[in-house]
Parts: structure tokens; sequence; C-alpha cells
């Protein structure tokens, strides 16, 4: 069962890795007839990572949140399904090639270090925390479409100023497009990660009786909260958008990455409850 | 006959469009032999002739043109462009394709198209404009979809609209600043207009024809005092002219407009100078573009362009290569392999070349011999696909229970006698076509798979697990009556609708007698040359007999009469008698019961009661005796086949004839 699932894992890998080359050729040559075919291989790849999800659960006996490599796995499946409802709603194919590459990595990180054996501390088997981490997931979710369209903002807007223009002025879609985009899943996302935090804060007041607030992650998590608050207060006051709000979204989901990773694994001890 | 084009090209000059273009056309078709047709836009005008008498057309054009135009007329035609021979037939194609001198796509073919069609209407176009039309209309169809030509933005106009359009997405929300003091601008504003720009606003420098222009664009003039009020909230800015934009002015209005995004282009006014150059280091969001700029774009694009242009002129020298020869050959009123001069026939085959390059599927219909698969033929030769293969199947002639395992494959085991795997007809076509005949004839079963593969270009074969990606054209055809059987329930609706995207019904050969006699002389030449006789054509009566014959088995029994002809004749022509006696006789048999050779017992049926019917005028006891059936059976008989006698009576439907119209005791079956 561990040997299947090691190699369901990087599978997995494979599939997105493929799909991502298909989204290569499609942005270098808009080619209708090749959309449908990237399409269904996605959704293919998705629902493999599905299984392998599902799997992975009946072999640890819960939900795969319960440390940092279970959760980018996670992580990386919903990502995808999240882009997949986007991207057939939208109508946009072109944002797949920068999509793609951070499933990922995310899914490779979690295929390297993930440990099945690892037993899982006891306070992490309460149902609130399964909700916190969804929740948690959801948002993060919602701050990679912006950060997508941000990049991708950012890329155009260097072309269009550079008055060369190339092969992003010929595929991509319309600035306010991506401003739009990307405006809205921060909106979103903030919404959902005050809430997620807010039930962190009341869960580790249950468990560490007032010591949490030293715990390094959720001072970065804090951190990145407050870079996404400015992106919303700067562009509803005092004009920041485009460029800037690009900038400011880019930012925000670096720190995100960052936190989410390093410091999860390096510095904190408290948040991994052992 | 030569082909020759003059016009005037009198770009932003002169309307031409208050010209009364059918008067002129008619009498130019009406007074001289040849074909003609005439296209105007606002600034051009062309008359496109094959005649052999170009001098009196010209003249007589010329005429009718002073007529209109009055003093002004001899500045015009010294104007006048010709063009003869190859150059014409290009030009011809150019149009069609609607292709620009620059090589740019415009909607200027809908226009030429347009004329084209109500040339044709008023009869005045003949073979050789209509083989150009349906060429050119598969010529534009191939340009459209395999070069994407029309997409390279090769003026400064059409760059800026391409930029705004990158930046705010859709236009209609956003307005634009425009800075003019000649009418410059009406080249930029008409370009953006037509890309739905939401408000126009022009500066209003005092200049009449600016204001003119203003209103026609539906814009609004802005005074000079609001311009820094303005500037702090368009979206675009098109100055042909700074120096009315002072550096503190645009500074003032940036920082009001908090770096919402803003396209500025600057474009010099015929080498003049552009002003200053605006400071925009403080601010982002703003896309700055100068002529220069907007020139580089311009280049750079039109290289990529070149590459394209020259791959069509390329195409257009093979189609006017083809034409060529085409009227050197004696194969005229012909597309791939069809033979048609009627206007039934031309406008299919300006379907089939519109649809050819297509992946849609066709469902052909018509009756038995009227050349369905002829017609597959040609559209799977005009479409990318002409170099893979083309697989006929007929559904009506392979058993049911094979049928599936024919089309779709089958796996070893999948019932006894499957010894090893087949592949499918569907494979075997796989990037190519496939013909499917009779398609009334399949089972529910196969219906079933057929449709999933219209849906989903997949198949199974049979006994198979898994499904096999396929990319095939479906051409369908039948001679029964499909939305009939769909509403009897014998074939799927589902799949009726699939393959009906395009339906191209076939008239049968009496309704388009004028394409009797071609194709008569195709197949004599072709028998003629199979049996090594020397036979030229037909005599006057021969073709009289031909022509006048209703040809029930449509161009197959035509075939076969021109075999049999060319067989039996003794001389060089053939005269009437060496037709079969079916087609002489067929006076004595109105209804053509005699050729019987390919029809149904059912239709044999309908046709010897409908014959009997009406040679004893409609006289029921007379009919039953010489039938030797009852009043009933007749009665059912007539219900079933709809016959009726649409003579007397409006009433297809026998019932309401026979109780409401007829008195009672004439009825068939109330006695009986």
């Amino acid at each position: 069962m561990k040997e299947i699932l090691r190699i369901f894992s990087w599978l997995i890998s494979v599939l997105y890795l493929i799909g991502f080359t298909y989204y290569l050729a499609y942005f270098k040559e808009k080619k209708e007839p090749q959309a449908l075919r990237i399409r269904k291989w996605i959704i293919g790849a998705t629902l493999f990572h599905t299984l392998y999800l599902v799997l992975l659960s009946l072999k640890l006996g819960h939900l795969p949140v319960g440390d940092i490599f279970k959760v980018l796995t996670t992580c990386a499946w919903f990502f995808m399904a999240v882009y997949l409802i986007l991207e057939i709603r939208l109508q946009e194919m072109t944002m797949g090639v920068f999509f793609l590459p951070i499933i990922v990595i995310l899914q490779s990180i979690s295929n390297l270090f993930l440990d099945v054996d690892k037993p899982l501390a006891a306070v992490l088997t309460d149902v609130l925390f399964e909700v916190h981490v969804a929740i948690m997931i959801s948002a993060y979710a919602a701050f990679s479409i912006s950060f997508i369209s941000s990049v991708m903002y950012i890329l155009l807007s260097r072309e269009m100023q550079s008055k060369k223009l190339g092969i992003f002025f010929e595929r991509l879609p319309s600035l306010e497009f991506f401003d739009k985009l990307s405006n809205q899943a921060v909106n979103i996302g903030l919404v959902v990660v005050t809430l997620g935090i807010l039930l962190g804060f009341y869960m580790g007041m249950n468990v560490w009786e007032g010591r949490w607030a030293l715990d390094p992650k959720l001072l970065a998590v804090l951190i990145s909260w407050a870079i996404y608050l400015t992106h919303f207060v700067t562009r509803k006051s005092i004009g920041w958008q485009g460029r800037r709000a690009a900038i400011v979204s880019v930012i925000g989901y670096n720190w995100l990455l960052f936190s989410f990773l390093i410091v999860s694994v390096f510095f904190t001890k408290f948040h991994k409850f052992q | 006959m030569p082909i020759f084009i003059f016009g005037i090209d009198l770009p932003g000059k002169e309307s031409f469009s208050k010209l009364d273009i059918s008067s002129i056309q008619q009498k130019l078709s009406q007074e001289n032999s040849g074909e003609v047709f005439v296209a105007v836009s606002d600034n051009s005008f062309e008359v496109f002739v094959a005649s052999e008498k170009r001098d009196v057309f010209e003249d007589q054009f010329w005429k009718l043109f002073r007529r209109e135009f009055g003093p002004s007329f001899d500045k015009l035609k010294a104007d006048c462009f010709r063009l003869d021979g190859l150059a014409a037939i290009r030009h011809f194609f150019k149009r069609i394709i609607g292709m620009t001198d620059s090589g740019e796509l415009d909607q200027s073919a809908q226009d030429i198209r347009r004329y084209f069609l109500s040339a044709r209407e008023r009869n005045s176009i003949g073979p050789l404009f209509n083989r150009l039309y349906q060429r050119g209309l598969w010529l534009a169809e191939k340009v459209r979809i395999e070069l994407h030509a029309h997409k390279n933005a090769i003026t400064p106009e059409t760059v800026v609209a391409g930029l705004a359009q990158k930046i705010f997405g859709d236009l209609n929300e956003h307005s634009a600043l425009i800075i003019s003091k000649s009418l410059r601008c009406e080249t930029f504003v008409q370009q953006l207009c037509g890309k739905n720009l939401g408000q126009m606003l022009l500066l209003d420098l005092r200049t009449g024809n600016l204001q003119e222009m203003c209103e026609e664009y539906r814009g609004k003039m802005v005074a000079e005092d609001q311009l820094s009020q303005v500037l702090a909230s368009v979206d675009l800015v098109l100055s042909f002219d700074n120096e009315y934009l002072s550096p503190s002015l645009i500074s003032r209005a940036m920082n009001r407009r908090k770096n919402a995004p803003l396209l500025w282009a600057t474009l010099s006014e015929e080498n003049g100078s552009q002003g200053h150059k605006p400071d925009f280091s403080n601010f982002y969001n703003i896309y700055y573009y100068d002529q220069a700029d907007l020139e580089n774009i311009v280049a750079s694009n039109l290289k990529e362009h070149q590459k394209i242009t020259g791959l069509v002129n390329q195409l257009i020298d093979k189609e006017v290569a083809d034409f060529l020869n085409w009227v050197h050959s004696n194969e005229q009123y012909r597309f791939g392999n069809i033979i048609g001069k009627s206007r039934a026939m031309q406008e299919i085959l300006e379907l089939v070349a519109r649809i050819a390059q297509t992946d849609i599927s066709v469902l052909v219909d018509g009756e038995s011999g009227t050349g369905k698969e002829l017609v597959a033929r040609a559209i799977h030769e005009h479409s990318s696909r002409a170099q893979k293969p083309f697989i006929i199947v007929n559904c009506g002639a392979v058993p049911e229970t094979l049928l599936e395992s024919e089309l779709f494959g089958h796996v070893r085991g999948a019932f006894t006698g499957a010894t090893s795997n087949k592949k499918g007809l569907f494979e075997a076509a796989n990037h190519g076509t496939i013909f499917l005949d009779e398609i009334g004839e399949t089972s529910p079963a196969t219906q079933v798979k057929l449709l999933r593969f219209l849906q989903d270009g997949e198949i199974k074969p049979i006994g198979s697990n898994q499904t096999v990606h396929l990319d095939v054209r479906v051409i369908a055809a039948t001679n029964r009556d499909l939305a009939q059987m769909v509403h009897d329930g014998s074939f799927r609706q589902d799949l009726y609708y699939r393959l009906n995207v395009i339906q191209l019904t076939i008239p049968p050969l009496r309704e388009r007698r004028e394409d009797i006699l071609p194709l008569a002389e195709y197949f004599i030449r072709k028998c003629a040359k199979k049996i090594n006789k020397t036979v030229y054509g037909l005599d006057g009566d021969a073709q009289k007999t031909l022509y006048n014959y209703n040809w029930l088995g449509n161009i197959r029994e035509l075939e076969n009469a021109m075999e049999r002809a060319v067989a039996l004749s003794s001389g060089n022509v053939l005269i009437k008698l060496d037709l079969p006696p079916a087609v002489i006789n067929h006076h004595q048999a109105k209804s053509g019961n005699h050729q019987a050779a390919n029809l149904t017992l059912k239709e044999l049926e309908r046709r010897h009661i409908s014959a009997a019917l009406e040679e004893h005028d409609w006289n029921y006891d007379l009919v039953t005796k010489i039938l030797g059936i009852g009043r009933t059976t007749l009665w059912r008989k007539m219900k079933e086949y709809k016959i009726s006698n649409m003579e007397g009576r409006k009433e297809s439907n026998p019932d309401s004839q026979f109780y409401e119209k007829r008195s009672f005791s004439d009825a068939p079956g109330t006695r009986s």
C-alpha cells in the first residue's frame, strides 16, 4: 500500500508536468482543437489525484491535512479544482501555463518528504482542526489565482510599455481582465483567511492557554494577511490599481509561500504540535 | 470569352453610393450578350464583364454613367482603371476573399458577394462568373481558416484599437478624447467606433467639418476650458497636436485620475511638430505611444503579414491557373466531378465550397441516383483532409448485425467467429472522411454509437473496454425522409440533429432539366471512350426527347440510357431511335411506370395506382375494376400513399376529400 501510494504520488507530478507542456504548446500557437484535449487530460489528472487522496486518507485514517507535506498535496489538488472551474467559466486557457508549475512544485515537495507512518498529534484529531485547514486552503487557492493573474498583468503591461508587442500581447486577454480577476480573488481570499485565522485563534486559546502569540507561523500568516489587507485598502482609498496592485499581490503571495514552506518546516515549534 | 474589369477607385473623394445600381445592371445585361455585374462601395465602383464585345459594354456603361454624374463625368472617366485576363481574374478572387491592395482582409467581401447574388437573380451571371464565385468562396474559407490572416494590425489605426482592447477589454464602457485640427483623425475614430467605443469626445477647435464628423459618430464636443476635467476621467487620448496640453495641465489632470489606466497616442500631423512629449514619469498605468512607436509596430506586423499575403497570393495564382485550365477544357459547369449548371445545383456547389474546409457533419439527401456520393466526395476533396482516406460505407448493404463491427471494429473473442482483432472503418478513415450512405437503414444500437462518436469523437470497438479517440469527418446520406423517421421513432432525434448540421438536398433530375444535356454529353463522351467508338453528341430530336423525359431514376438512369445508346448507335451522332424505348415512349406512360428497375414494390404500386386514377379521370368504379381491388382497398392505399386528385381539389388528404367534397355514395369504400 505504501509503495503504491508512493508511485501514485509521483505519477501525479508527471501527469501535471505533461499537462504543463500541453499548455505551453497551446500558448505558443493557439489552436482550438488542442484545447479540448488539454482539458480532458487535466481533468483526468485531477481525478487521479482525487483517487490518490482517497487512498491516502484510508491509509492514514484521517483527512490528509495533519502536517505540512500532507497539506501540500491536498492544496495542490484543491488549487487544481479551483483553477479548472475558473478556466471553464472564463473560457480562458492561457493561464494554465503559469498555474501548472506551482501545482507541480507543491506536489513534488509533498512527494519528497511525505511520511505516511508519522503519527498524528492528539490535538489534530479534532474536526474543528480539519475545518480550519480547509478554510485556510481555500483562502490560499484564492491568493494563488490572484498571484497568477497579477504576474500575467505585469508581463503584459511591461510588454506594452516597452512598445515591442510580442507573444504576451498576442495571446493574453486584456489587462482589465487580469485586474478584475486578481481583485476579486483577493477580496474573497481576504474574507476567508480572516475566518480561518479567527478559528485558529479560538482553537489555539484552548490548546496553548495564552502562549500562542509566540508562534512564528502565526506571525507569518498575520503578516501576509496584513499585506493583502493593504492591497484591499490602498485600492479602495488611494486608488492603487493596475500595476501597483499587481505588485502588492505578488509580494503577498511570495511571503505566503515563504511562510507556508520555510517557516512551517524550520522555525515553528508550536504549530507542529509535537 | 475574355474576362475584364473596369471601374473607378477614388478613396474618400466621391460617393458612388447614390448610383442606381440595379437599373445600370439591368440595362447592361439586357442589351448585350455576356455576363456582367456591377459592384459599388462608398468610394469605388467596379464592373465585372465576361464577353466577346468589351467595347460595347464599356461604351454603354459610360453613357449611363454620364447621365448619372453630368459635368464631373470626364474627370471621373480619366481616373478609370481597366484589368484584363489574368489580372482581372486575380482581382476578382481578391475581392471575393476581401483582400485589399495592401493585403489586408476586411469586410468588403460581404458587399461584393451581395452584388453578385443580386446580379444572378436578374440572370446576368453565366457559367464563368459562377465558377469564379464558387472557387472564390472556397478560397476565402481556406484563407480564413488556415492562415488567420485577418488578425494582423498593419495600420496605425488598427494598432491603436488593438492596444485599447488589450488594456480595457470591452471598449463600450470607456471613452476617448480626440484632439485634432483636421479630419486626419477620422480613420481612427472610425476604427475605434467599429470596436464599440462607449463615448467619443472631441476638443472643440471651432472647425466646421470636425463638428460634422462628431455628429456622424455620435460624439460630444468639449470646450477648451473643460480639458483638464475631461483628461482626468477619460481612458484614451488621441492627440494630433499636444500644443493644447500644457505640462501643468497634464500633471494636474493625471494627479486627479488616481492612476486609472490610460492609453495615450500622439500622432504627428503631416510631418509637422507634435508639440512636446508629455512627461509621465511620476505616474504608472499610462501607456504612451507616439507616431514613431506606432510605425515601428506596424512595420514589424507587416513583416509577419507579408509572409501570409505571400501564401495567399500563391493560393490565388494556383486558383487562377486552375480556372484557365477549366475554361479551356470541355468541362464547364463542373465542380470536382459534379456537373450542374442549374441554379439549384450551383447553390449546392457554393454551399459545398463554403463548408468543405470545416469539420462539421453534413447530411446529403436526395432521391436514389442523384449523385449523393459525388457530392460527399467533392466535399472531401476540397477539404484539408483531401490527402487522407475517404471511406464509403453503404449502411443498407451490410447486414445490420455486421454493420456495427464493420464500422467500429471488434476485439478478439467479442463474439463467435471473432478470431482476431479487427479495426473498424472509422479507424481506417482516421484524419479523413467517412461517408455513410443509407444512414436511415442503421439499427438503433448503431445509431447510439454514431451519436457518441459525433458528440465525443470517440468509438469503442465491440468487446473492447477502451475507447479510441478519432478525428473523422462524417458525411451521411439518405434517400428516405429522415425527419419523418424521427417523427415515427425509427431514427434517433439527437443523432438526426447532430448529423443535420448542414443539409444538402439534391433535387431530382426532372426538377433541374438544364442539367440533363450537359450530363448526357458527359456520359456519351465517357462511354464512347470506354468502348472505343466515335460519338460526338445528340441530334436535336434526341435532345428534345431526353429533355422532356421524366428521369425517375435520375442521373443513374440517364447514365445507363446513354451507355446503351452509345453501344447501339450506328452513326457519329445519337438519334432518337438509339435511345431506350422507355425514354422514347414516355408520352404513353406519363408517370413512367416502365422504369421500374430501381423502384421498391411500394413505390411501384403507388405509381401504378396514381397512373390508373389519372388515366381514367379519377373514376373510382372503373379504376377498382381495372386494378382488381375493392373500394376499401383502393381507399386505404390512396391514404397510405397520400394520393389525391390535386388538380380538382386543393386538399392533399384523401379523407377530407372523400367525405366533404364528394357525395357520400361516390366515395370509394362506402359500398363494399
